[in-house]
């Protein structure tokens, strides 16, 4: 379909459409002097090492479990905040912000610490310079973004949707997986993409809790950081690509499957 | 029969309030109101999806006021249809009866959607469907699961003037067809008058009882001026 304002190519659409056109350029131009520095010989030997292979796995594996984890409380948190009144409501829908505006290494400190307490001292053995310490970072870090993210989802959908499944003899949790949850479907896309790509670039909360042990708890940008301590430039910036790629390549493949996701 | 008892709802500054209202079985009732009169608040009462502060509803005999909508059995159709985008026309259709599990599921798909007369448009998705075709859907729906009682929030009032007259005789048709109880509320006086089914007033949250208050109403909504026999010289 062609709008009719489309025609006349006034001097804000030019503005407009230079402005996409310079963000992208600017964010091409990083990448592509990154893989000029690298060079396709280096990237290929440090994607073919053992501990960028085990970075890479690390990453995914961590960062698809935390957003799963995340989802799973985020979705139905999210919806509560939507749909349900109580009081200091206002007061959580607030405080939700404060995790996604603190520095992650911030949230990785507060971690910390609460696994000093005699409370988290109990679990402080599975968590701290643990793998699932990484998982449980990348939880705090991304669970408020996402639980932001699908209540403004669910806030755009008339809940009269419900209450007509309700009528029709749906449960109030039928008529949330029926019908809310495959009306939200594009809100839950990016809120699975948003998540899992800030999970897969998780450094600060991870290396706070988890620490950053060469070929144990490292994942691609713990990778990108040790070699960096240890002066090899080459390889940190290789590493930069290879996070790069996983993550585009995820990102594609996040939104492919999104489109084929069938309705309930 | 369906019977409301001293119901009343407080909704911001707006209250329902003493609503008695008796319905037999079969009727084709309307409520006429002015807008904002609370006409869909108590179709919401009905069917459960809001709770009264007090009074109580009745269905064939039994107390409903404490059952949750999807036990009460009750076919409601609202104000802007609802229907479900993500769902084709036919699956609009056969929603309740897929949630109830209830048996030969294609069988009566089809038989609703012959009812309504949109065979040809049981693949079509909403968003293509004409305004009219989306209220017989929404219809469909709703008489899918065999309800009790049919709820219509102004079932014509979004619909041009040819497809309200040919909606409106639709309606009588489903409704001799299937012998449904309907309680129907709407702000459109004219359009509603000229049949034979049973109307009452609502004003400002209260059910208007008295006759000659009903009577007064309707002519100042129409607009007629009573003529003064007793005037003279
Ligand atoms: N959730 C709500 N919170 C506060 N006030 C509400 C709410 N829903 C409705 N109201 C108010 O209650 C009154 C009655 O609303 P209702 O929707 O029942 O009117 P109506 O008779 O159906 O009107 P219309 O003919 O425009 O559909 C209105 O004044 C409305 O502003
Ligand atoms: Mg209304």
């Amino acid at each position: 379909m062609r709008l009719n304002g489309n025609r006349s190519f006034s001097s804000f659409s030019f503005l407009a459409l230079a402005s996409l056109l310079a963000l992208f350029l600017f964010f091409v131009t990083l990448l592509l002097s990154v893989f000029l520095y690298v060079g396709p010989r280096e990237l290929a030997s440090s994607l073919l090492s053992e501990e960028i292979l085990f970075s890479i796995r690390l990453s995914l594996i961590t960062a698809t479990m935390a957003t799963a984890a995340c989802l799973l409380v985020a979705v139905p948190a999210a919806y509560a905040l939507s749909r349900f009144n109580f009081r200091g409501k206002g007061l959580v829908d607030v405080l939700l912000y404060l995790p996604i505006g603190m520095p992650p290494v911030a949230l990785g400190a507060a971690l910390l610490i609460f696994f000093g307490t005699p409370m988290g001292g109990i679990f402080s053995a599975r968590f701290v310079f643990e793998v699932p310490g990484i998982i449980l970072a990348q939880f705090a870090v991304i669970s408020a973004l996402a639980t932001k993210i699908m209540k403004s989802t669910f806030d755009g959908i008339d809940p009269e949707y419900e209450s007509v499944a309700r009528t029709l003899g749906c449960s109030r949790f039928q008529a949330f997986y029926k019908v809310a949850l495959p009306l939200a479907k594009g809100g839950l896309i990016t809120a699975v993409a948003i998540s899992w790509i800030r999970a897969l670039g998780e450094f600060g909360a991870t290396v706070m809790l988890a620490g950053a042990t060469r070929m144990k708890t490292e994942t691609l940008p713990v990778a990108i950081f040790l070699n960096l301590e240890t002066a090899d430039v080459v390889k940190m910036s290789a590493a930069v690509l290879i996070l790069a790629g996983v993550g585009l390549t995820a990102l594609i493949l996040i939104h492919k499957l999104g489109k084929r996701w069938p309705a309930v | 029969m369906i019977r409301v008892e001293n119901l009343s709802m407080r909704l911001g500054n707006f209250a329902l309030t003493d609503v008695n209202l008796r319905v037999q079985r079969g009727e084709h009732s309307i409520i006429l109101g002015p807008i904002g009169s609370g006409k869909t608040t108590l179709l919401k009462c009905i069917a459960g999806i809001y709770r009264p502060d007090s009074g109580r509803i009745e269905m064939d005999g039994e107390d409903v006021t404490e059952l949750p909508p999807e036990r009460r059995n009750i076919g409601y159709v609202p104000q802007d249809y609802r229907l479900f985008p993500h769902l084709t026309v036919s699956e609009n259709i056969s929603f309740g009866l897929r949630v109830r599990r209830s048996g030969n599921l294609e069988d009566r798909t089809r038989a609703m959607l012959d009812l309504v007369g949109l065979s040809d448009l049981s693949r079509q998705c909403i968003k293509c469907l004409s305004e009219g075709q989306k209220q017989l859907v929404a219809l469909a729906r709703a008489l899918a699961i065999q309800p009790k009682v049919l709820l219509l929030d102004e079932p014509f009032t979004r619909l041009d003037s040819t497809a309200k007259v040919r909606l409106r005789r639709e309606l009588r048709r489903i409704h001799e067809q299937t012998g449904v109880t309907i309680i129907h509320v709407t702000h459109d006086f004219e359009g509603s008058l000229n049949s034979r089914n049973r109307v009452a007033i609502m004003n400002d949250g209260r059910l208007v009882q008295d006759l000659s208050e009903i009577k007064k109403y309707l002519d100042e909504k129409l607009g007629y001026i009573p003529i003064d026999l007793r005037a003279g010289g």
